[in-house]
């Protein structure tokens, strides 16, 4: 035992008053060192033993300093015991009255920061918009005057009930799918038949009463007599409800080649255009994205629509490199997997995007085929690879708390070779294009039912899995196909990583950038065992439980941790826009409805559908210069946060606020020249008698509650230097497209 | 209690060093340049020098690029492509379709497609450049463009011995973009991951003294935020075809340039609010500087000159009129960027490439002009870089992630007409092969780089801050390993 006098031992006691400005120059500006912070101090000479008593206080935070000027967060406390942060994750073994953290030994010092004072709890109201800012596309009025329990509950307590009660609701609604929304609005033979009395018999999802708003492309389209679903029950063979469609149902109503009829349809049939003026305006490709807006605006399942958009930046189909930017049903039916399974099980959404034909052609295993000595081809490795590195267990071995997993020489272990790719490649051949068929999109063929199998292009060699056993041999014919994919994919489903893996990456797209190994383990647990809080569907892949386990986290709710600097993170600028969007309530001032951004991947490089490329628009390590970086953070967002798009994006609001949805002058932003929607401030400039009424209402509305005092001097200050407004409704535009700039709207902590 | 499995990442970086053979003082330069950055002090360099990174991202089949054509060589290289792409007698047109129809099904191209060239110190003089790249067999045959053969990222020299016996240490994640992209822009590839920062963003550090102001980084990019010139303490200016982005207003409201500064001041205790905050302030000063320097030249760069070109060419045309602004902006080193991607060609090679080929070739044509017209054709230096080379065989009619791969350099201060490095030898299971055709390097990317930097005028006292693993190599002139660039001041 080394006596602690051989280290800098700092309390640091801030002093603090229930003003968050005052608090921050406490924080920033007053340290105050003392002896006797750190109660034990034991090493052996290797590791270094903290001893920590429990703390009493509302945030208490370790930090740990090599060379006394970079210090480093090691382990915080919020009134739930003592625990490691990322990135150093070091031990912390929790503990009554005293727990014990271990770290290297090192010319070291710690440093305690104590928050003194009681930190004054929010309103119900803000927890709650806090909240949608992360379960949501954005708060509204009427979701925060409609949570459960808003009036009577105490939100802050500890198992958040009133949030679990939303999320229950949330999943019972009906979900919106993109697809039928879409077919609703659309119809491949429209054009043609009109003449006629109305719809026509056994189309799939028209409703004639909504008129033809959408485009619809099809070329040519023939019946394969072959055809056959390779898997009922799996990828798009689904009616407008999402239910599976049995061919057997229709028999009475067959095609000349014997084959279920789902709808009639025009020979050499062209693009159709809706006959309601200007749809067209939407754009090559603008379809798809209409419906995309129009669900994270305004449709009522808004957790399940941001389950879905995260999921899309995990089984990445992006516009780029596809050859099928102008088409929409494949994209729809592709996103209404996650749609569909949000809160269903993860293995069925692995199995549905495997077996997608818009899949299977962005990453090339469409057609592939076995190795043929005589022309020296082997398979095509690329979904064999990135099915492993993206969509299941990624490049390292993890713990199931998502720190690294260390060999004898502490380097980190890949979970894969270059010859597992090889290998796996063999298992994604024999895949094929199916065949067209009638009142589907076609444009160079059917990508909307699940690939066919051809057995004889398929590797039906035994395969060596990742832990040495083997897979097949199976029989050589279509059965044995889908059980050599069903095998592989469940071997990684079942692979160890998966868990953590996907749960970091959750966690990252709805509330923390660097969440704290207990945090991902208590997700990757529920997610492993299918259970939250021991209710669930008891099936490892849980989607709902995982859900649950991450917005209900305390890390995610507990509202201390506003107050450590690590906590949080950059919102996505496409969420931030279309938070703007809800809350303000925009809405089409014209007959076609429809909300029409330009191809916001552009601006501000982030829109549905618009991913340059698999690895999504960012990379979940990213670490911009600076503070985040020297800490060893990460922050996603960044990536696509810089000198072009970040001013792109507050310009955008501006232009959004100021006028509506238009074009800007380079081209940007909205798709006409004329502004074609409106933002909603009635209610705002009802509040504008007072500046301090409207300003804690936008703070409700756009911040969560968030915006510190000394934002809110800066905004009063602002609007009495701009001296008399003309209009109260000019007033509110200002003051919201200030706040629309201030960190508190744009980051979320 | 099992203490090892936790990780820090200051922990792994030491740990990579230590287990790499000769880098045991990387960790310590990198650290020790927050310290000396600027270390290059005293005078400004008298000359203007302008390195041009054009990445090929996705991974560009470039055996494709630069091809054999001596009678057994090439037969080696069509072998192992699976037979040509194009029968005798179609008239080559990679944009017409109806080639694919009369397509052979094999990954090479004819003889006859290929532009001839010439090179002395290969095994044979006999090459060809792909069908679609006319304009760099005019800069090669001038003297203005050179290639290095079989790049790719490496820790230390390595045989194929050693890598089939993993007896040296091998570049973390072989194979895979994300990794080898990063490694080509950090140049440490014992390190997963971009915490060793950038190598053009540790040069601009190094070499900070030699512009006349700081408002603007040595580095700026025309495609984003990337790693190669994201330094210790220094990020790239990014801007693109569009024109300067400003904040709107900003200028012209007293009240809104008051409350965007308060705003966005750097008070914030939060990690993300303080970094955005900044990053956002920064880039709003910026832009009103950068605009006022791109409006003064004479002819001012108009977003609407290049609406109809294409997107590789419209941020080269942005690029030279950045270059154009050397003095306004007070520059006499510059580093840009430019990506384009699209080369992961999984699921067909040869029409896409072809067509990507063509894009490339108008708009290095076009910047190449430009650069000429300035009079600055011996201030440049254009190279380009791509996550790895793709596997000699086919996987049907694409091709698959694999390693060493062929790059050019055009400037004229080069000694081009030329192909450096080792043209390795392509046959199946041929001495550089690690299977399938994945061709182990026989050129670090470390000395191709490092031929970059000693034009630049990096001196040699700190090549290892940028380029940690150059003395891992046994090469003969650090500052020109390879004798592509003329080490000299030009006026």
């Amino acid at each position: 035992m080394i006596s602690s006098s051989n280290y800098s031992l700092f309390r640091f006691t801030p002093i603090l008053t229930c003003k968050i400005i005052c608090f921050l120059f406490a924080f920033l500006g007053t340290s105050k060192a003392e002896d006797g912070g750190l109660n034990q101090f034991i090493t052996d000479g290797t590791m270094v033993h903290l001893w920590l008593d429990n703390s009493s206080y509302p945030l208490e935070v370790i930090e740990y300093s090599d060379g006394l000027s970079e210090w480093m967060p090691i382990s915080r406390n919020y009134g739930n015991g003592w625990e490691s942060i990322s990135p150093n994750a070091y031990d912390v073994y929790p503990a009554d009255p005293v727990s014990v953290l271990i770290l290297p030994q090192g010319n070291n010092g710690f440093f305690r920061k104590r928050y003194e004072k009681t930190i004054s709890i929010p309103g119900n109201s803000a927890l709650v918009s806090r909240f949608l800012m992360q379960a949501t596309f954005g708060p509204t009025r009427s979701d925060i005057a409609n949570f459960p329990n808003l009036a009577t509950a105490d939100l802050t307590e500890s198992s958040y009930t009133s949030f679990e009660s939303w999320i229950d609701q949330q999943i019972a609604l009906p979900p919106f799918y993109h697809r039928a929304f879409w077919r609703q609005r659309s119809d491949p033979d429209y054009q043609d038949y009109t003449w006629r009395d109305g719809a026509l018999p056994n189309e799939v999802g028209h409703d004639s009463s909504l008129g033809q708003r959408f485009a619809f492309y099809r070329g040519p389209t023939r019946y394969d007599a072959n055809w056959n679903n390779p898997l009922p029950g799996y990828g798009g063979f689904f009616d407008i409800d999402g239910n599976p469609i049995d061919p057997s149902d229709h028999a009475g109503n067959l095609d000349y080649a014997g084959v279920p009829k789902i709808g009639l349809h025009a020979e050499n049939s062209i693009r159709h255009k809706g006959h309601v003026w200007d749809v067209s305006g939407l754009g090559w490709g603008g379809d798809k994205k209409a419906v995309w807006y129009e669900a994270a605006i305004n449709a009522e399942d808004q957790l399940r629509q941001r389950v879905a958009w995260a999921l899309s930046q995990y089984f990445v189909v992006g516009e780029a490199g596809s050859g099928q930017e102008g088409t929409t049903e494949r994209w729809l039916n592709y996103y209404d997997i996650f749609v569909r399974n949000a809160f269903g099980n993860f293995r069925d959404i692995l199995s549905e995007v495997t077996w997608s034909p818009h899949m299977g052609n962005y990453l090339s295993y469409i057609e592939n085929k076995k190795a043929d000595p005589s022309k020296g081809t082997f398979p095509d490795e690329n979904y064999a690879r990135e099915v492993m590195q993206l969509f299941t267990i990624g490049l390292w071995e993890l713990n199931e708390d998502g720190t690294l997993e260390l060999n004898s020489n502490g380097k980190g272990i890949p979970t894969y070779s270059i010859e597992d790719v090889a290998e796996f490649a063999k298992v994604f051949t024999g895949l094929r294009r199916p065949g067209d068929r009638s009142n589907i999109e076609v444009f160079f063929g059917n990508y909307v039912d699940p690939m066919r199998i051809q057995p004889v292009r398929h590797d039906f060699s035994t395969k060596t899995l990742l832990d040495g056993t083997t897979l097949g041999p199976f029989p050589n014919n279509k059965e044995g196909v889908r059980s050599d994919v069903k095998g592989l994919l469940d071997h990684l489903f079942e692979h160890k990583n998966l868990p953590p893996f996907f749960a970091k990456f959750m966690i990252q797209r709805f509330t923390v950038s660097n969440p704290s190994p207990s945090y991902i383990q208590s997700v990757s647990s529920a997610f492993k065992s299918g259970l939250y809080n021991g209710v669930g569907s008891g099936n490892r892949g849980d989607m709902a439980a995982l859900i649950k386990a991450i917005l209900l986290h305390p890390e995610a709710r507990s509202h201390r941790l506003s107050f450590d600097p690590i906590h949080g993170k950059l919102r996505e600028p496409l969420i931030r826009l279309m938070h703007l969007c809800r809350s303000f309530n925009l809405e089409s001032n014209r007959v076609y409805e429809w909300i029409c951004f330009k191809n916001l991947g552009d601006s501000i490089l982030q829109a549905p559908y618009e991913q340059s490329s698999v690895f999504n628009f960012y990379s979940p390590s990213y670490s911009p210069n600076g503070t985040i970086s020297d800490m060893g953070l990460s922050a996603p967002e960044f990536q696509i946060s810089n000198d072009v798009s970040a001013l792109k994006l507050l310009n955008h609001f501006n232009l959004l606020i100021d006028q509506g949805l238009i074009q800007d002058p380079s081209g940007d932003f909205g798709s006409r020249w004329y502004v074609d929607a409106n933002l909603d401030f009635s209610y705002e400039v009802s509040l504008s008698y007072d500046i301090d009424t409207l300003i804690s209402w936008l703070d409700l509305i756009m911040c969560g509650g968030a915006l510190g005092e000394s934002t809110k001097v800066i905004l009063i200050d602002a609007m009495n230097a701009t001296g008399e407004f003309p209009t109260d409704y000019m007033k509110v535009k200002y003051l919201i497209f200030l706040i629309s700039m201030t960190v508190e709207f744009n980051t979320l902590y | 209690m099992n203490l090892d499995k936790k990780i820090s990442r200051r922990k792994f970086i030491a740990q990579a060093n230590c287990a790499a053979v000769g880098t045991a003082s990387l960790l310590s330069s990198l650290l020790s340049l927050r310290l000396t950055a600027g270390a290059v002090s005293g005078s400004r360099f008298p000359d203007y020098k302008a390195i041009v990174c054009l990445f090929f991202s996705g991974g560009n089949d470039s055996f494709n690029m630069l091809v054999p054509r001596e009678d057994n060589a090439y037969n080696e290289y069509k072998q192992v492509r699976g037979g040509n792409y194009l029968s005798e007698g179609v008239i080559y047109d990679p944009y017409n379709l109806d080639n694919i129809a009369n397509g052979l099904g094999g990954l090479a191209h004819r003889k006859d497609d290929l532009l001839p060239i010439n090179s002395t110190n290969q095994p044979y003089s006999e090459f060809g450049i792909h069908p679609d790249l006319p304009y760099l067999k005019t800069l090669y045959d001038n003297g203005d463009l050179a290639f290095v053969s079989n790049v790719g990222s490496l820790i230390e020299p390595t045989s194929l011995n050693d890598y089939n016996n993993a007896s040296v240490s091998l570049p973390e994640g072989l194979f895979s973009h994300a990794d080898h992209q990063i490694h080509w822009q950090t140049l440490v590839p014992q390190v997963r991951g971009t915490a060793p920062k950038g190598w053009g963003g540790r040069m601009a550090e190094v070499m900070a003294h030699a512009n006349q102001q700081d408002n603007i980084s040595m580095n700026i990019s025309l495609s984003g935020t990337n790693v190669l010139q994201t330094g210790n303490s220094t990020v790239p200016y990014i801007t693109d075809p569009s024109g300067i982005v400003e904040l709107n207003n900003y200028n012209l409201d007293p009240t809104l340039t008051l409350s965007v500064n308060d705003i966005l001041s750097d008070h914030y205790h939060n990690i993300y609010a303080k970094t955005l905050a900044k990053s956002n302030k920064k880039s709003i000063d910026t832009s009103i500087f950068f605009k006022e320097a791109l409006e003064s030249l004479d002819q001012p760069y108009n977003p609407s000159d290049v609406s109809n070109l294409s997107d590789t060419a419209s941020r080269f045309s942005m690029l030279s009129k950045i270059i154009e602004a050397r003095m306004a902006l007070g520059m006499n080193r510059q580093i840009f960027f430019i990506d384009r991607g699209g080369w992961d060609h999984h699921n067909e090679v040869v029409i896409p490439q072809s067509q990507l080929f063509r894009e490339i070739n108008e708009a290095i044509e076009l910047f190449w002009r430009n650069i000429v017209g300035l009079g600055l054709e011996n201030n440049v230096v254009l190279y380009t870089a791509s996550d790895f080379g793709r596997t000699l065989s086919s996987n049907g009619s694409g091709s698959d992630h694999a390693w060493g791969g062929n790059h050019f350099i055009i400037s004229g201060n080069a000694n081009g007409g030329k192909i450096y490095g080792q043209y390795p030898n392509l046959s199946i299971g041929g001495p550089d092969d690690v299977g399938r055709g994945r061709l182990l390097p026989t050129t670090p990317v470390d000395a191709y780089m490092a031929e970059i930097a000693g034009w630049f005028g990096v001196p040699q006292s700190e090549l290892s801050t940028v380029i940690p693993n150059i003395n891992n190599f046994n090469l003969n002139n650090l500052l020109s390993p390879l004798g592509i660039l003329n080490n000299n001041i030009i006026i």
